[in-house]
């Protein structure tokens, strides 16, 4: 009988789970790494934010007499300070809170209900698609920050507000990435397979379809953080995102904008600050890819 | 009594292209009793996959009729047709294609368990996906293994397994070993045929390759461009073709014998064209040596020539 | 001038993945004389592709490298070549065909394009319509009409491409072709037209070929010579009628006969060769078949066999049962 004869293998198989490889893989990039670094750093920064400044004291508060200290160890602003005598350490840590939390969530919001408009389309096709599609398309029509800047500007200003801005901005581009993968998944014959035990579809939309869909997802959810933080930048320096003195590095960067000449570092800490955050999101997102892609398919 | 477990009739599916109507699967009948195969043969284009599926209704049929067990399962709605699909299921041809790569093995296997809720209880799921592991000779160590870690012939054995623990009666094997080595196509074979041994199931054995389906099959189906040219029992079939195309078929066979070196003149010319808005009458006539107007003026039934040898060719009307 | 065109001595080949080491092939020697079709038969993951790919210098960039051995084409140990050198030799004296047709065709130019793209690149003073003259040519040679050379490789059907590919790999009128597995996706009518073309066209060009295949349908059609690959060694060598017909084999190729099915006899079970593949990360001590092998001795599992001739140089068996 052809039963047992395997059971003799001399190798053994290692037990990767997929998500066990894709780590893996991810490890030996330098750059991956160097980001995942730079994005730990940051959120636990953000995170113990209270353990290096007091909200109120350091970040809010106006001290007229310790206006634009300027960066040094030894006067106990490692940033300096602002026009208004507010340490920009403590500003920066606690802006960072805002761009990572509201980045993040809103991408997270973004992502899921992308998702789920995306494989509804893409799995039943016709009118539903087109109507959903054609819908995803006039979102789409404007451009993603002036989506943002529309809705803020009917809702007012604020983060809750900034929150549901930056994630209905987000929705059409996440829905059509979704819709590709399920329009190519849905034709494997492990699809077909499922069919023939008579699955019903939203068990087969669960279990077999975005579970397979998730891989360019999470590569452009990760970018799309990054765009995230760039954007909510933007519309702080605008005056459309928290309203002051809430700091955050966009309206930072708004405020400092008359002391340029003369207190550049006002300027440049925020705005790397920023920079560091997208480069890290991006390293990532494109380490993420490339551990990812099925590569070693064997 | 004629108790046939599937019976199609009749049965056509055509697909609607931008350069006309494809006529996958054209005017196909057979009737198959439990315990038997029926192997299904022909080259790339044939229909004989478009075949499979639309028995099964994965593909709706165009036209026609097919029969389990006496009744017509065309007219079942879905919760219908799930009780109908416990007992048909299908073995496909590409085992890195069609079993879900974000899942275990354990949970593929008894994916068609939970759905149908043939078996209730955690407990008794898995001792029931041990036994069917055991059975198709899958190692009980790889239950949480994932596709990608195991080879061709082991995503196979899922496949089977995954078939065969709902306990049914018809099987479509869709080319369940062309994907395969030698040796572990020899493997496979002998499982499939000693689980049909065991449990009496009866297969549709659709492939292109003539000596896995003399090997394997009790009844052949030839097929071209969506039509049966020819049908026979197997035996019958190989000492004596009768249809042109079944002829060539077999004279292409390079069989692993130096015995014979054939002189290879007879070979047939030309290929197989899409079967879009098709002429009348027989689509094989185009390269036949032994073509006439006959051949295109109309259709050509398929007629009996000999007990249960069926062709349809103008040589024999 | 030997006769002898390709002469492969003791190659080791590895890929260096990430994950691990892949030992694809070790220690294959073999020969193609002028004129001779050699064939290489095994299964997936033997090495026979890696084989081919060494020849040309074609594996993947930085993972896969040629570790011990020496490739002679017509003397000249070619993996010591530079890749310049290698550029003047593929193509021109030695060409591949690979095995899926359908994509080894630029889909973006035209067929008659792809075959003057080869001959430009080694005959760089040949004028325009010396090159048209000679993509008339072979495209007649394999059968298509010359007028369908501005046609897109989309145009054609699948046996018709592999047509194509066989028409720009013998274009330069190559010495040696290399063909992966070159009826493998085609139908089987469509096969027996391409086999019996690349025959003739052998024929009239003296071509040698190394014929890879898990067919042995396909090597008794066409090959002179057969070599049988198991985990990136040949484990046995020999002519056509000592493989086919002979009485002495090496366990492998016995369990390769066996698990085919016949035409001629009816057979209730096949004769699988048990077990599997050995993972080429990971092979087997002593003789890499031996966990396989229902012939397996003690010996077989401590120590690696060596090459034994039966009866007269050209019957080779890597087995220690013939070993006396």
């Amino acid at each position: 009988m052809s039963g047992k004869n395997d059971n003799k293998q001399v190798t053994t198989y290692k037990k990767k789970s997929q998500l066990e490889s894709i780590w893996f893989r991810y490890k030996k990039n330098r750059l991956a790494m160097v980001g995942l670094f730079m994005l730990a750093i940051m959120i636990l920064l953000a995170v113990s934010a209270p353990l290096f400044a007091d909200y109120q004291k350091d970040a809010v508060s106006q001290n007229m007499k310790l206006r634009y200290l300027e960066p040094s160890f030894v006067n106990g602003h490692i940033f300096g300070t602002d026009h208004y005598g507010r340490d920009v350490f403590a500003r920066v840590i606690y802006g960072g809170r805002i761009s990572l939390f509201v980045g993040l969530t809103s991408v997270i919001i973004s992502a899921l209900a992308g998702t789920t408009i995306g494989s509804v389309a893409g799995y039943y096709g016709g009118r539903v698609d087109n109507t959903l599609m054609r819908l995803m398309d006039v979102l789409l029509a404007i451009p993603q920050n002036l989506l943002a800047i529309s809705i803020v500007a009917a809702l007012g200003p604020g983060m809750f507000n900034l929150l549901i801005a930056m994630s209905v901005s987000g929705i059409p581009e996440f829905s059509r990435i979704v819709r590709a993968s399920v329009l190519n998944i849905k034709n494997q014959e492990f699809v077909e397979a499922a069919v023939a035990c008579g699955t019903n579809d939203a068990r087969i939309i669960r279990k077999y379809i975005v579970p397979n869909a998730i891989g360019p997802l999470i590569v452009q959810a990760t970018l799309a953080v990054a765009k995230a933080i760039l954007s909510i930048s933007a519309l702080s320096f605008i005056g459309l995102g928290v309203s002051p003195p809430t700091p955050e590095w966009g309206s930072m960067l708004s405020e400092a904008k008359s002391d340029m000449r003369l207190y550049p570092y006002l300027v440049i800490i925020p705005g790397i600050a920023i920079m560091l955050s997208v480069v890290a999101l991006n390293l990532i997102g494109d380490g993420l890819r490339d551990s990812i892609d099925p590569r070693l398919k064997n | 009594m004629d108790t046939s477990l599937v019976e199609v009739k009749n049965l056509k599916k055509y697909f609607k292209t931008p350069n006309g109507l494809l006529h996958a699967v054209d005017n196909i009948s057979f009737s198959l009793k439990k315990g038997q195969t029926l192997g299904v043969v022909g080259e790339s284009g044939c229909g004989k996959s478009t075949l499979g599926r639309t028995i099964l209704r994965l593909i709706e049929p165009t036209e026609g009729e097919v029969l389990f067990k006496g009744e017509s399962i065309l007219g079942y709605d879905f919760h219908q047709m799930r009780e109908i699909r416990k007992q048909m299921q299908i073995i496909f041809q590409d085992p890195y294609s069609s079993i879900n790569p974000r899942m275990t093995v354990s949970d593929i296997i008894a994916e068609p368990v939970r759905v149908c809720k043939t078996i209730t209880g955690e407990e008794n799921i898995q001792k029931a996906v041990n036994e069917i592991m055991e059975r198709v000779g899958l190692s009980n160590r790889l239950v949480n293994s994932y596709p990608h870690e195991l080879d061709g012939g082991r995503r196979q054995r899922i496949g089977v397994a995954r078939a065969i623990i709902l306990n049914p009666e018809f099987i479509v094997c869709d080319e369940p070993v062309s994907a395969l080595d030698v040796s572990i196509q020899a493997q496979i074979l002998n499982l499939m045929m000693d689980l049909q041994e065991e449990n009496g199931y009866s297969y549709m054995f659709i492939t292109h390759d003539l000596s896995v389906v003399k090997h394997i099959s009790d009844e052949i189906m030839v097929m071209y461009m969506g039509q049966c040219v020819e049908k026979a029992k197997k035996n019958d079939l190989f000492d004596h073709p009768n249809h042109p195309y079944t002829k060539a078929l077999l004279d292409a066979i390079l069989i692993p014998d130096i015995s014979e070196k054939k002189k290879r003149s007879n070979l047939i010319k030309g290929e197989v064209t899409s079967p879009v808005n098709p002429k009348p009458g027989c689509r094989f006539a185009p390269r036949c040596p032994y073509a006439t107007e006959a051949c295109t003026a109309g259709h050509v039934p398929l007629k009996e020539i000999s007990p249960e040898h069926y062709v349809a060719c103008t040589l024999f009307q | 001038m030997t006769s002898e065109l390709l002469k492969i001595n003791n190659l080791h080949v590895t890929y260096d993945t990430d994950e691990a080491v892949v030992y694809a092939v070790n220690g294959l020697s073999f020969t193609i004389d002028r004129g001779e079709t050699l064939g290489l038969v095994g299964e997936t993951g033997a090495g026979k592709t890696t084989t081919a790919l060494s020849i040309l210098r074609l594996l993947p960039n930085r993972i896969g490298k040629i570790n011990e051995g020496e490739i002679l084409l017509n003397g000249n140990d070619i993996t010591k070549a530079s890749e310049k050198d290698m550029r003047a030799i593929r193509g021109k004296q030695v060409s591949m065909i690979f095995q899926d047709p359908m994509t080894s065709l630029n889909p973006i130019l035209t067929i008659g394009d792809q075959i003057a793209e080869v001959l430009k690149l080694h005959n760089p003073n040949a004028s325009k319509s010396e090159i048209s003259e000679r993509v008339n040519k072979s495209l007649e040679m394999v059968g298509i009409p010359a007028d369908r050379k501005e046609e897109y490789p989309h145009q054609f059907s699948g046996g018709m491409k592999q047509r194509v590919v066989i028409a720009i790999a013998l274009a330069c009128e190559p010495e040696l072709l290399l063909a992966d597995e070159p009826t493998t996706a085609l139908d089987v009518t469509i096969q027996a037209q391409v086999l019996e073309l690349m025959m003739e066209l052998k024929e009239k060009l003296n071509t040698s070929m190394l014929l890879i295949t898990h067919d042995l349908g396909v090597v008794a059609r066409i090959c002179d010579r057969v070599a049988i690959m198991y985990a990136g060694q040949i484990v046995e060598y020999g002519t056509l009628e000592e493989i086919f017909t002979g009485e002495k084999h090496h366990p492998y190729t016995e369990g390769l006969f066996g698990a085919i099915p016949d035409l001629k006899k009816e057979t209730k079970r096949l004769n699988p060769i048990k077990g599997l593949m050995p993972d080429p990360t990971n092979l087997p001590s002593g003789c890499k078949f031996h966990d396989r092998c229902k012939y397996c001795t003690e010996k077989c599992a401590a120590n690696e066999p060596r090459d034994i001739h039966i009866e007269g140089d050209s019957h080779i068996i890597k087995c220690h049962l013939f070993d006396k």
